[in-house]
């Protein structure tokens, strides 16, 4: 198995390709393994002591399996380090970039140094150009997509930051043909390098075939089967969306409002998959996904659940046209919709002004996509927010990331999952939803604390493998990772058994921490803000300090290190 | 009701219809389905493991239905049944490898039962073609084996189901002990 990366300098306008070590790809996979174990080689202590936005690495990088005939395998992945968090970061996305990449023969790309003026690049099989992106600045997601296809080519995929990176807004994000790398201001570090956007021509090259085309092929069917046999993937996500999940959660009470003061939204109907779905006029699938969990509607793509909620419930809107329409204003200015959520009932709380007030939100949001006036508050996200405004206790995040839809004080797994996660708080490290409600691989009591650490854990490592191979994370509802394991080492040709493929998982996570230790987190930041902690949780966190084979204070062991090859590479950044 | 899903799930798991985490049961009550949980254990079934959810279309707690769902509200759209029980009665189930039908010899069989259809679909599990094709044998018979898989059997009660999916079993097992003693089974019904 090869990859080549691209190295991209915008300092210098330079570029060169290079090929990843068979080695690093047998220990990391792809996508968020690989970017994570690729930033350490691009950075250097001083970058950990004094680093510097501009000079941050992005990485957009592939899987083994992007373009292959794997089902739910169409994603690509960012790393690079959040200027929200301060954490290591990763984020996927949908868009078609990853696929367009492989087309030309490139398995990734690293992004260094800064622009002194607006760029985009554009990338094809023979060569990488560097142009001037004036013309962009200040316009909008559409009339910037439009722009690229008349100048470039209508056969394209692009990677494009909106007016808030350039504003400055650290919750910034990036759109790939409307399919977001959300959270942790990838947009911002945009902004801060001058970058507009990454331009992707489609190319000629096919992906190579498996290593084992027999076990590969029946392992595919065996994984439709599952798919096709699942209520959730093959009925509940195509027919309503991520947003299927409004009314469950809300009916057993865990779904977050006003700032997660309450754990209930009367008028979660309105703004729930069901609802949604008679505003929906088209359904809209990543590269190769057999499920089609998008949505699209007159106003244009989403929204997601995550969007409803955070626009709708946990700010008191129960008006699912304006959902609709904020959410597009978010995609339009390129900002995290979550972060904003949990950013604007923060705003609402501390100033003592009223949840639901539609008029207000919207000047709020338009406000901060241009970091102006008070949205010069919000756009700092709510950590930063609330220690402004003296009540940082108000800020319902860890690691300064924004908590998402779940109130952890009614799923103590997902509570534990929140506070562990590596890029704050955040429901897709470890989705114990998955055991907590849904019943995958069984059903266990939310509210049993004793022996959830292990489960978190399972997750946590199983999640960062698939983000690696790269599978969608809705696969895992359905597939197990005795199958994905096989798929990825019959096309590989690696040979993992169910075991090493895990192992990698944790290998990822580790070291994931690692650099988050180095820059500066202790165990104090593993914790839930005070509003919404439950009595046990400290225990929880000591048996999942012991589980993952860290100290009392979270820090890995000297054998957890050496196990996973991890001994080195922590040493060297000491 | 929920008592009755409990009684029925253990008795059924207690005779062996199922492994630790198979079969599903529904009822239908009006325009809504109460249906066991995914992944539940029908053995020993609490009011977490019953869903309900809407007869004609899906809602949230699809999420959480059973896999076989699709199948369930298909034959309640096409048929009387107001309770279906699924199993995987293993003796029966073996012996839909050796023809298009099970017919009992046994005098309870033969009254109860009398012939039940054996059909064969590439996919078994949550199908969208054994949602199409099984409806219609059940028009006509009371319970049907799809090859390989197991059975749905529809009544009235779901005691009802659940007594004729017992039953196929038993004739299931003597019609077994019949073939080991070399009596000669071959036997068709006109039913």
């Amino acid at each position: 198995m090869k990859f080549n990366l691209l190295v991209i300098n915008l300092t210098q306008k330079s570029h060169f390709k290079k090929e990843i070590e068979e080695d690093l790809l047998r220990t990391f996979l792809g996508g968020r393994g690989l970017g994570v174990r690729l930033f350490f080689d691009f950075v250097d202590e001083s970058y950990l002591k004094n680093s510097q936005h501009s000079e941050s690495p992005i990485f957009f990088l592939t899987g083994p399996l992007t373009g292959s005939l794997a089902p739910l395998s169409g994603r690509f992945h960012s790393v690079f380090h959040s200027p929200l968090t301060n954490t290591i970061f990763d984020s996927s996305c949908g868009g078609r970039a990853g696929i367009y990449l492989k087309s030309n023969g490139i398995d990734g790309v690293a992004v260094v140094g800064a622009s002194k003026e607006p760029v985009f690049v554009v990338i094809d099989e023979n060569e990488v150009r560097f142009n001037n992106a004036d013309h962009l600045t200040g316009k909008l997601l559409s009339d910037k997509e439009k722009i690229l296809k008349d100048e470039v080519s209508a056969d394209i995929s692009t990677i494009i930051s909106g007016t808030a990176a350039e504003k400055g807004v650290l919750f910034a994000n990036v759109v790939s043909d409307r399919r977001f790398f959300g959270r942790g201001g990838l947009g911002f570090l945009f902004g801060k390098k001058n970058l507009r956007a990454i331009v992707v021509k489609k190319g000629k090259k096919t992906s190579p075939p498996p290593s084992n085309s027999e076990q590969f092929n029946y392992t595919l069917e065996e994984i439709k089967k599952w798919i096709h046999g699942n209520p959730i993937t093959s009925q509940g996500l195509p027919e309503f969306g991520t947003s299927v999940l409004m009314n469950l959660i809300n009916e057993l009470k865990i779904l977050p409002h006003k700032n997660f003061l309450e754990n209930r939204f009367s008028f979660a109907d309105c703004i729930s998959g069901e609802t949604l779905k008679s505003k929906v006029i088209k359904r809209k699938a990543c590269y190769g996904c057999m499920v089609g969990c998008g949505r699209v509607t007159e106003k244009g793509e989403g929204p997601e659940f995550e969007t409803l909620w955070a626009l709708g419930a946990n700010l008191g809107v129960k008006n699912i046209d304006f959902i609709i329409e904020t959410n597009e204003l978010c995609c339009q200015y390129g900002i995290d919709t979550i972060t904003l959520g949990g950013s604007l009932a923060s705003y609402l709380e501390i100033k003592g002004l009223p949840f639901g007030d539609e008029v207000l939100i919207k000047e709020l949001i338009l406000q901060t996509v241009s970091n102006e006036n008070e949205g010069a508050l919000i756009a700092m996200g709510s950590k930063r927010l609330c220690k402004e405004l003296g009540k940082e206790d108000v800020s319902m995040s860890v690691k300064s990331l924004e908590m998402p839809a779940y109130h952890p004080s009614g799923v103590y797994g997902m509570g534990l999952a929140y506070g562990t996660s590596n890029r704050g708080a955040c429901h897709l490290r470890s989705y114990m939803i998955a055991p907590e409600v849904l019943g995958i691989p069984k059903l266990i009591d939310p509210k049993i604390k004793a022996g959830k650490a292990g489960l978190v854990i399972y997750f946590q490592n199983s999640h960062a493998v698939a983000d690696s191979a790269i599978f969608c994370r809705f696969l895992s509802l359905a597939v197990t990772d005795d199958y994905l394991s096989r798929v990825v080492s019959a096309y590989t040709g690696f040979d993992f058994s169910t075991t090493d493929y895990q192992k990698i998982g944790e290998r990822i996570y580790v070291l994931e921490r690692i650099f988050n230790l180095k820059m500066g987190f202790s165990s104090i930041d593993d914790l839930l803000p005070k509003r919404v902690l439950f009595d046990g949780y400290s225990d929880m966190l000591k048996e999942y300090y012991v589980a993952r084979g860290y100290n009392c204070d979270g820090v890995p062991t000297p054998e957890k290190l050496k196990s996973l090859g991890l001994d080195k590479i922590y040493q060297g950044f000491n | 009701m929920y008592q009755e899903f409990f009684r029925i799930g253990n008795l059924a798991w207690q005779q062996g219809l199922f492994s630790s985490h198979g079969g599903n049961m529904s009822v239908r009550v009006g325009e809504k389905i109460l249906i066991t949980r995914r992944g539940s254990m029908l053995g020993c079934l609490t009011e977490r493991d019953i869903i309900e959810t809407s007869l004609k279309e899906n809602d949230s707690f699809i999420t959480m239905a059973s896999t076989e769902i699709i199948v369930h509200r298909a034959i309640y759209k096409e048929t009387t049944a107001l309770a279906i029980f699924h199993s995987h009665p293993p003796t029966a189930v073996a012996l839909s490898f050796c023809g298009d039908s099970i017919v009992p010899v046994d005098s309870e069989g033969g009254y109860i039962i009398k012939k039940v259809p054996v059909i064969e679909t590439k996919l078994t599990v949550g199908a969208k073609e054994v949602a199409q094709i099984l409806p219609e044998y059940l028009k006509s018979f009371k319970i049907v084996m799809l090859k390989g898989h197991g059975t749905f059997a529809i009544g009235t009660l779901l005691e009802e189901a659940f007594s004729i999916t017992s039953s196929l079993e038993h004739s299931a097992k003597i019609l077994t002990v019949m073939k080991n003693l070399g009596v000669s089974i071959d036997r068709d019904s006109l039913w």
